[in-house]
């Protein structure tokens, strides 16, 4: 699959950095107060907690939605708020993020969906077309690429966000709930894609509710409660336990 | 930069053909007043280059005075460098031109007409003026001259009212479609705002988001601006039509000068133009509060 072919380099900044980094919202109380964490290229880490306890808010700063309201946030060795608005694109760039409400854009068919961010970026119209094809066919919506958003399932829609978030091969990739709507085996394919991800020199980012996914894929788990950031050891080797 | 445009057909937009309206309307009203603007300055143009260069002397007394002195006056006149043309107007000629007023042959047969005549100047200026008024006094010392500056000073400041009115109507119109235009786009970041933050988070720059409404503002604009000129041409030759059947007595004969026929095909693209930059600014301010 060209989608796996090259590999990010070894010595990238980490991806991640976070030095006691806050978030609030206006005037209201911190959502957190002091996190830190280093997240590295090639790692996968599951992001789990409680409802309500900031794993949407942490990710929001993770893919640029906002900026921390105290400590310092680097990402590949970037002090966000100190970077200009280009600067910010240009990370951007590298993230691909799988958003909760999926935020697919419903006039545009499956395949364009996709194919948005290769055309955001310029990408020659022979890469978008073997590139979106294969990873549709990969995520299991051959036969979809025409359709609108609006007519397909929770599912389906998921693995279009999914598709969308990983199509450029992205250094950091962000999933919030990527596998909320999709029956196991899916789940589990889905899975498996950022796991390959991963492996090519990705860090990723899995925020899910779904123990029986933490179990099954055993990868180290961030645990957020109460403002309070773990890092906590995988809870099973891989593939030794049935989901 | 990729323009491909990523937004929903305009079709599919709660504005609608809204900007393309209203723009068509606007050019419209802009299309009138650059005609008025133009068919007002041609028309004082007119008048200055065919009076102000022009005398009407009247020789008044008893008829066997009055023929023997405009005689004179000619031929003193015809002397002077200042005087390009100097003739006596038939008499017959007055008595055609006092027939629509009077409508009595026997009437007009029988009144005392004073000898008028028509002097044309080489250079229409208050000493040229001044020159030949002394020439003609010297001879016919009680002869009226008339330089019709008086009447057409009043007709010009007239004239150059309506032509402020035009401009402050092509002015507003302008405004108009400014305001509209930030109001059709500010409208549009609202109605796609979920398009944005999607475009904005898979790292489009703003420049390339700018480039979509602005696109799109364009290409509704022109649209507009040709819908509106369409309806404008035949208003216009209508007009035309109209400002034909008047006598030419009243109103002389008035062409639109080339520049205002560039202005007018300019109307389209300018606006065109112009909605382009303000939709540009528009959304550029409006993705500088984001992160």
């Amino acid at each position: 699959m060209a989608l796996f072919r090259s590999k990010t380099k070894e010595n990238d900044s980490d991806p991640v950095q976070l030095e006691g980094v806050a978030l609030r919202y206006g005037n209201n109380p911190d959502i957190f107060s002091d996190l830190s964490l280093t997240l590295p290229v090639r790692s996968l880490h599951f992001l789990t907690g409680p409802s309500g306890a900031g794993k949407t808010s942490l990710l929001s700063l993770l893919y640029l939605a906002n900026l921390p309201s105290g400590g310092r946030l680097r990402l590949f060795g970037q002090d966000v708020a100190q970077a200009s608005r280009a600067k910010r694109s240009t990370i951007r760039r590298q993230l691909g993020t799988v958003f909760q409400d999926f935020r697919l854009l419903d006039h545009l068919s499956v395949f364009d969906n996709v194919a948005l961010p290769l055309r955001v970026i310029g990408a020659p119209k022979e890469t978008i077309k073997n590139n979106v094809t294969e990873l549709l066919q990969w995520v299991g919506l051959e036969g979809l690429f025409d359709a609108l958003p609006p007519i397909l399932s929770g599912g389906q829609k998921q693995r279009v966000a999914i598709a969308r978030a990983v199509v450029t091969r992205p250094k950091l990739i962000i999933a919030d709930e990527p596998t909320g709507n999709v029956d196991d085996a899916i789940a589990e394919r889905l899975m498996q894609l950022f796991v390959e991800l991963h492996k090519l020199g990705a860090c990723v980012i899995v925020a899910t509710h779904n123990e029986r996914l933490v179990e099954r894929f055993a990868f180290p788990r961030l645990h957020l409660e109460r403002g309070t950031l773990s890092v906590l050891p995988a809870i099973s080797q891989p593939s030794t336990r049935a989901v | 930069m990729n323009v491909r445009s990523f937004l929903p057909p305009v079709r599919r937009s709660l504005m609608g053909g809204f900007l393309s309206a209203i723009v068509a309307v606007l050019i419209f009203i802009s299309g009138i007043a650059l005609t008025a603007v133009g068919s007002i300055s041609a028309l004082v143009e007119n008048w200055n280059t065919s009076v102000t260069g022009t005398l009407t002397v009247q020789i008044i007394g008893s008829p066997s005075t009055t023929v023997s002195k405009a005689t004179a006056v000619v031929a003193a006149l015809r002397q002077l460098p200042e005087v390009k043309r100097a003739d006596i107007i038939a008499r017959e000629r007055i008595q055609e031109l006092l027939k629509p007023w009077l409508n009595d042959d026997k009437l007009i047969a029988d009144l005392p007409l004073p000898a008028l005549l028509d002097v044309e100047l080489n250079v229409p200026s208050a000493l040229s003026v001044s020159h030949v008024t002394a020439a003609i006094k010297a001879i016919a010392a009680d002869a009226i001259i008339d330089d019709h500056r008086v009447w057409l000073t009043r007709i010009a400041n007239f004239a150059q009212g309506l032509r402020y009115v035009a401009l402050a109507l092509m002015t507003l119109a302008l405004g108009a479609l400014v305001l509209t235009v930030a109001f059709a786009t500010r409208a549009s970041l609202t109605e796609y705002v979920h398009v944005i933050e999607v475009l904005h988070f898979v790292g489009a720059r703003d420049a390339h988001i700018a480039s979509q409404f602005s696109w799109r503002a364009l290409r509704q604009t022109l649209w507009g601006g040709v819908l509106g000129l369409m309806v404008f041409a035949p208003a216009l030759a209508g007009i035309a039509w109209l400002a034909r059947r008047i006598d030419v007595g009243v109103l002389p004969p008035v062409t639109l000068p080339l520049p205002y026929w560039i202005g007018l095909g300019l109307l389209a693209p300018a606006a065109a133009l112009i909605a382009s930059v303000v939709a540009m600014l528009t959304v550029r301010r409006s993705l500088s509060n984001m992160v």
